[in-house]
């Protein structure tokens, strides 16, 4: 017999599959204490693959873990009897679909509004540099690029006061440096922060962010997916700052021009921030949140580079396989 | 040396220890996974005893099967049933009731547990006293016939196994409408 289920089932699944996937490989990332970046992104890659693919590939092969039978016998757990309770009148299935969509919903949001509210704003447009600026930067690249193994990418000089210094574009990635940057970094920062542009462009970073944007897009609503891509966003800068300081010899040089960025940053991010809803409400924490990060990869870059641990592949296909195990039994 | 490669130890011991740690997220996952599971029937008060239930398919939601009904139906019978109820939760058992039309005619009680090999749960079966018993058959299957006293009221009661699972049907009216209906047994879907 078909189960009798509500429209609130299958999102019911899908939060909870992602929520369940997340609390997975978070807990083997701190369990095996997983330090090198590229690995913990690959052990998260694991969580996020789940409600992406994992979980529409298992109700596409296995359409029937849904009926009672399996229901009633085989499954650990399952979603459709938290409608059974209904306190207040409200099911709990449906509380937790509103509730948990809500979370996810605010989550996105609170992405993409500055996103699109920076993309109304009119773009600096790239000047040429002085002369000094020009070689300063050139010489960096250009000796930094073939450490990274890529070729020099095209720099774009923005005649701007505020401190940038980022890599953006999909097909074709470029440094963009402000002059602002320029006045505040000392030549080993620059350095150092020049390093660290081109590494994200060497792991073509601005296209896997743009990816895993357009993922968060689809699962807007699914809050343990929000959260696990902001923390692969983190392990991407975490990657960029190690593979940085190995290219240009000199980690506190690299923690030195993070924090003088920061710092500079603050102000002109501060005003896009409070465009959020709740912003009153959520920039505290999210100014907490923000200095705690570049606090924790300033502290990561005093210590020397963690080392990856060993069976590295192995624990990715183990954390892949018992996930799916698990999952397998949960409707 | 960071506190990272302090750890990382001889393969044989890190492969362990990674092994371990697997273990134990995997153990954790599956009993949280299990208790959320049980939160819902434990708050439905299922452990308590029978549960009154709504709809034969909320019943069959309850105990994790579909139930086997009689597709032969008197019209003097009402439908929906009268009274469902459900002990054990998944894999337990129920007691249909299906009250006559007008107000005096005689009941018909189904019982059946979902689980093969099972007996139907005591506490729907009731306070029952055997007064005289017959073998007999429903289609192919060998069958109980009995004269039974539950709650110190008379009954005729029919029970048998469909697919291994414990069928029992009452009526205090017509044999034949009961044997009719215990031949007509089915599980929906099936």
């Amino acid at each position: 017999m078909a189960p009798s289920g509500t429209w609130a089932d299958l999102p019911a699944q899908a939060i909870f599959h992602a929520l369940a996937a997340s609390l997975f490989v978070e807990a083997l990332v701190r369990g095996w204490r997983v330090r090198e970046p590229g690995q913990r992104i690959a052990l998260r890659a694991v969580g996020l693959a789940w409600p992406l693919l994992g979980f529409p590939l298992l109700l596409a092969i296995f359409p029937r873990r849904g009926e009672q039978d399996f229901a009633g016998g085989l499954a650990l757990l399952v979603g459709r009897r938290w409608g059974d309770v209904a306190p207040l009148g409200l099911p709990l299935l449906t509380a937790f679909v509103v509730g948990l969509g809500a979370v996810g919903t605010l989550l996105f949001l609170m992405d993409l509004m500055p996103l699109l509210r920076s993309r109304r704003r009119p773009r600096p447009e790239p000047s040429e540099p002085d002369v000094v600026s020009a070689d300063r930067i050139g010489l960096e690249v250009a000796s930094l690029a073939p450490a990274l193994g890529i070729a020099p990418p095209p720099v774009l000089f923005v005649a701007l006061d505020a401190a940038m210094l980022f890599s953006a574009g999909l097909r074709r990635p470029a440094v963009v440096v402000s002059r602002g940057a320029l006045a505040l970094l000392d030549p080993a920062e620059l350095r150092a922060a020049l390093a660290h542009e081109l590494a994200h462009v060497a792991r073509r970073d601005p296209a896997w962010s743009w990816a895993l944007f357009a993922a968060r897009a689809v699962l807007f609503y699914n809050p343990a997916f929000q959260v696990l891509s902001r923390a692969v966003l983190h392990d991407f800068e975490w990657k960029a700052d190690d593979r940085a300081a190995e290219a240009c010899g000199d980690r506190v040089a690299l923690a030195s021009a993070l924090l003088k960025l920061f710092r500079a940053s603050r102000g002109w991010r501060w005003s896009v921030r409070r465009t959020l809803p709740f912003a009153p409400v959520l920039a505290e924490p999210l100014e907490r949140a923000r200095t705690l990060d570049i606090e924790t990869r300033c502290r990561r870059l005093l210590d020397p580079p963690a080392e990856p641990l060993p069976f590295g592949n192995a624990r990715v296909a183990l954390a892949a396989g018992f996930l799916t195990g698990i999952l397998f039994f949960v409707v | 040396m960071t506190p990272n490669a302090a750890r990382v130890g001889p393969p044989a011991a890190e492969l362990a220890r990674m092994l371990v740690t697997l273990f134990w997220v995997v153990l954790a996952t599956v009993a949280l996974l299990a208790g959320l599971g049980a939160v819902p029937r434990w708050l439905a008060g299922e452990a308590k005893g029978p549960a009154f239930i709504a709809s034969v398919p909320e019943a069959e939601r309850r105990l994790g099967s579909s139930l086997f009904l009689p597709a032969f139906f008197p019209d003097r019978l009402a439908w929906p049933p009268g009274e469902i109820r459900v002990a054990g939760g998944h894999g337990g058992s129920a007691r249909i009731a299906f009250q006559p039309r007008e107000e005096g005619g005689p009941p018909v009680v189904m019982l059946q547990s979902v689980e093969p090999g099972e007996p139907v749960a005591p506490d729907l079966i009731g306070d029952r006293r055997v007064l005289s018993s017959s073998r007999t058959r429903v289609g192919e299957r060998p069958a109980e016939f009995a004269s039974v006293l539950v709650d110190g009221e008379g009954w005729q009661e029919l029970s048998w196994e469909e697919d291994g699972r414990r069928l029992v049907l009452r009526s205090r009216g017509d044999l034949e409408e009961l044997y009719r209906m215990a031949h007509s047994v089915r599980r929906e879907g099936r």
